[in-house]
């Protein structure tokens, strides 16, 4: 076995979508990666450069045109949809919008209790207890779970939605821009939050976003998408400090960064 | 400058439009007193004997009698008490419209699903017929139906529950498509929910009041419709009595006596509006842009 | 030197079947001719509405309940009729949103729209409108204006419309210009060009700008002062380098510091503020932020702060911001509180 074991292997992967009669949009082009297992892999791009349909392929939610997606050494285009919903348990999703990603009309306990519900024959209290249990696990208070989805804020129902995610105790999480709906101070809670669980359940993450700071901040290796192409891959360490791609390199340099002026006031003096 | 004051962004009011939809409706006085009105009736048409006394008993003295403390809204021609004939026909046709709401809301809806979750080719086909069925005249196509197979409630509530059946289809297919493209659908889907499971457990629910909204409409359509077969002759029969044979036995005696068809007729009115009223209460309340002007 | 914009005890409240609810509360801040002042603060903390108050564009049931909003003639724009704010939108102060493709009217030709605008404050014949609206188009950097100005909304990217809605906002030639979010629907390296534009024509054109923003970042491309709004309220104002290096608030200092930054340490937790902002009807007494502070102490729960001036233009509401000032104060508990 080589020194990285693979979790997630992704080979030659293209999703094409036919626009009108005589054009084909390329969201996903011939895009190879591998995410080791225990590792963050973070994956940036601008809107449209296929990042997110590339994270719904590599969880089986999208055909892809050709390529292979292989997690955990499963082909998923070899799998029926019986074996790929039991796939799911070692795959799990966290959307952008935490609000839109919970059913507006279950209690949070019948949501974070519905991977266990589909998996698992579980008692009713079983279960009941279980939901508290990934409340605690996520930081919420084990009364919430007989709220609704909109008595809850933004941040806490993006928490109801990592609970959810870890609930069957996956391999893999994607994480879809998972922080950038949230407000700053929340954010810097889910981050902190996302990378305790990632200790304590020895997940690994695929982590979608397109501010480049936070994914420089979580992730282990980086790739860097556009127009559908992975244009470059590195280390964190690699990719930040000694970026190769000139689109890697605007990307680092639009970053609004907060304190320019501050610093270059403390330089001067 | 026009054009960027014309939309105003959304405000940053974090309750807006997420209060529950009973609440919402209690806001609407239109919506309180079409509610209030379809309560009345249903409990007026159950109650219409006990209320009334029998709608089939003949008093020969009063015969086309006027409004009085025996006979609140007088008799018929045959001496009839016209009160206890309209609950008792409010009864009936109420009864027809609602067995009419059930087929339309079974086959409408699952028709408007299948056309929602199949593939283009098939939705796309489904929704056609659904249009081609809108384009005729349902009393037409009615009259028709009820020529070939007979009158009776069964079949008048058969026939106008299927001629109702498209119309639920669409508002049944575009429900459940804004639903199919939710992100909870999504996250459902990856977390290995079955797609029947995601349909009836996830989707239904939400989709559900969309529905409601449009039941209540089907309500006031099928009472039009049974009506107007009725008052042609081709609904209700004789003896039996609802809003239709009796607007059609004063609408024979008018020039004797105003009463019987204005009763009926105002019946038929409120019934109608109370529902329609009702059902685009609901829709509007259901619609958080239009609650908020 | 006059100020372009003096805004005096705000409050704004939502009126509904209960009592009305404060969702602004007795803001008052000055705007001088040519600055560009930034409004931060997360969801729900006021900000949005604040500028939208500016430009009277709040809608029912949202209202401005008290509170003067003068420009640089003395104008009182709360105070004054439905028609009479026509004169004032446009002219005197524009707007400009996040979300540019909902500002423009999608079956409209753009130059027709910019036309339009420059027709409702100045009577000019069509030709004279429409060599106006070629040169807005170039002086915001859309290329080959002549043609572009002939062509839709949907056939323009996401920050080429953001600059028809920009020239759209100048021009009838405006002293103030409201930009609520400007870039935060755009990509980061268009976000980028579009601060650069804002900056150049700021400079230019000597505008005033209001800039509201929840990114740091932003701010930071772009102010020559901040206001940081917590629940409703200010709770920090001051010039944007003095504020982003030594915040007096300890609400401002906690943005700043869980904002992640491209030289954040990888092996460190984010220094994250603790639980979340309060909501409008359920504000707890004395400070709003006394909850999630890591300074709070028993004064803090008595008596709300008000907004006072320490020095140099920078003024807190909080009670230990002289002590901040001078750096004088640690934190009663752990600054990285919990996650929670």
């Amino acid at each position: 076995m080589s020194a990285v074991d693979p979790l997630v292997e992704v080979e030659h992967l293209s999703r094409h979508y036919r626009v009108g009669r005589h054009h084909v949009h390329k969201a996903v082009d011939d895009v190879s990666l591998t995410i080791a297992r225990g590792e963050t892999f973070g994956l940036v791009g601008e809107s449209g450069s296929g990042k997110s349909t590339l994270s719904r392929l590599v969880l089986g939610l999208d055909t892809p045109t050709s390529g292979r997606v292989r997690v955990a050494g499963r082909d998923l285009a070899e799998l029926d949809g019986r074996e790929l919903r039991r796939q799911r348990r070692q795959m799990q999703i966290v959307l952008q919008d935490p609000v839109a990603a919970l059913n507006r009309r279950k209690t949070i306990e019948q949501i974070v209790g519905l991977p266990l519900a589909v998996h698992e024959r579980m008692p009713r209290s079983a279960r009941a207890e279980r939901v508290r249990e990934l409340l605690a696990l996520v930081g919420l208070p084990s009364a919430f779970a007989q709220r609704y989805p909109h008595e809850l804020s933004g941040g806490q129902c993006q928490r109801v939605g990592i609970a959810r995610a870890i609930a069957l105790e996956p391999e893999l999480i994607v994480l879809d821009e998972a922080v950038s709906a949230v407000d700053v101070s929340i954010q810097a809670q889910i981050l902190n939050l996302l990378r305790d669980l990632q200790g304590r359940l020895g997940l690994t993450y695929l982590f979608v976003s397109h501010n480049l700071a936070v994914v420089r901040y979580m992730s282990d290796v980086v790739a860097v998408m556009q127009r559908g192409r992975i244009v470059e891959t590195g280390s964190r360490e690699r990719l930040f400090t000694a970026p190769e791609h000139p689109y890697t390199r605007e990307l680092l340099a639009a970053v609004p960064e907060p304190l320019p002026h501050a610093r270059e006031i403390e330089g001067a003096r | 400058m026009s054009a960027t004051v014309a939309t105003g962004p959304a405000l940053e009011t974090a309750a807006a439009g997420r209060v529950g939809i009973v609440r919402r409706l209690s806001r609407r006085p239109a919506a309180v007193v079409s509610a209030v009105t379809i309560a009345v009736l249903l409990l007026l048409s159950l109650l219409a004997t006990p209320i009334a006394g029998s709608p089939t008993a003949i008093d020969t003295r009063e015969i086309l009698a006027s409004p009085s403390g025996a006979h609140w809204l007088g008799t018929d021609d045959l001496g009839r008490d016209v009160l206890a004939r309209t609950l008792a026909g409010g009864r009936l046709t109420l009864l027809v419209a609602f067995g009419a709401m059930a087929v339309s809301m079974a086959v409408g809806t699952l028709w408007g699903f299948v056309a929602a979750a199949a593939g283009r080719a098939v939705g796309e086909g489904l929704m056609r017929a659904a249009d081609a069925c809108l384009a005729i005249p349902p009393i037409l196509l009615a009259l028709i139906l009820v020529a070939a197979f007979g009158a009776s409630s069964w079949t008048l509530a058969l026939i106008s529950g299927l001629l109702l059946a498209p119309q639920t289809a669409r508002i049944a297919r575009s429900a459940l498509l804004t639903e199919l493209r939710s992100d909870y659908r999504l996250a459902a889907r990856a977390v290995g929910v079955s797609p029947l499971r995601t349909v009836f457990g996830e989707l239904l629910p939400n989709a559900s009041p969309a529905l409601i909204a449009q039941a209540s409409l089907t309500v006031a359509w099928a009472i039009g419709i049974e009506a107007s077969l009725s008052f042609l002759g081709l609904g209700v029969q004789p003896p039996e009595a609802s809003w239709g044979t009796l607007l059609q036995e004063g609408y024979a005696g008018l020039y004797r006596s105003v009463w019987l068809t204005v009763v009926p007729g105002v019946a038929i009115f409120v019934a109608i509006l109370a529902f329609n009223t009702f059902g685009s209460q609901l829709q509007q309340a259901l619609d958080p842009r239009q609650e908020e002007r | 030197m006059t100020a372009a914009l003096t805004v005096t005890g705000l409050t704004i409240e939502v009126v509904g079947r209960d009592a009305p609810l404060q969702l602004v509360r007795d803001v008052s801040f000055q705007l001088g001719a040519g600055e560009r002042l930034g409004l931060v603060g997360e969801s729900g903390s006021g900000k949005s509405l604040t500028a939208l108050a500016v430009m009277r564009l709040l809608q029912a049931p949202v209202r401005i309940s008290s509170g003067q909003i003068t420009l640089s003639d003395g104008t009182d724009v709360a105070a004054l009729e439905e028609r009479e704010l026509a004169a004032i939108r446009g002219r005197r102060a524009a707007m400009v949103y996040q979300d540019p493709l909902s500002a423009l009217n999608p079956v409209r030709r753009v130059g027709d729209q910019i036309a339009e605008a420059i027709h409702a404050h100045e009577d000019v014949t069509a030709a004279v409108a429409r060599r106006r609206v070629v040169e807005l188009l170039r002086e915001v950097g859309v290329p080959d204006p002549e043609r572009r100005a002939d062509q839709y909304p949907h056939e323009f990217s996401g920050g080429m419309r953001q600059r028809v809605v920009i020239a759209m906002a100048l021009s009838a030639g405006p002293e103030l210009l409201v930009a609520d979010e400007p870039t935060t629907a755009l990509d980061v390296t268009t976000q980028a060009r579009i601060l650069e534009l804002l900056l150049r024509l700021a400079e230019q054109r000597g505008l005033a700008v209001i800039l509201i923003t929840h990114d740091l970042g932003v701010a930071a491309r772009f102010c020559d002062r901040l206001q940081v709004m917590y629940a409703g309220r200010l709770v920090e104002t001051g010039p944007l380098a003095d504020l982003y290096r030594n915040p007096l608030h300890p609400y401002s200092e906690g943005l700043l510091a869980s904002v992640c930054r491209l030289d954040a340490d990888p092996a460190a937790p984010m220094p994250a503020l603790a639980g979340q902002p309060p909501s409008a009807g359920q504000l707890p007494a004395g400070c709003s932020f006394r909850p999630r502070c890591a300074y709070a102490y028993e004064r803090c729960e008595r008596e709300r702060p008000p907004l006072t001036e320490i020095a140099g233009g920078r003024a807190a509401a909080c009670h230990l911001a002289p002590e901040r000032s001078a750096g004088t104060v640690a934190p009663a508990l752990a600054p990285t509180g919990g996650d929670r």
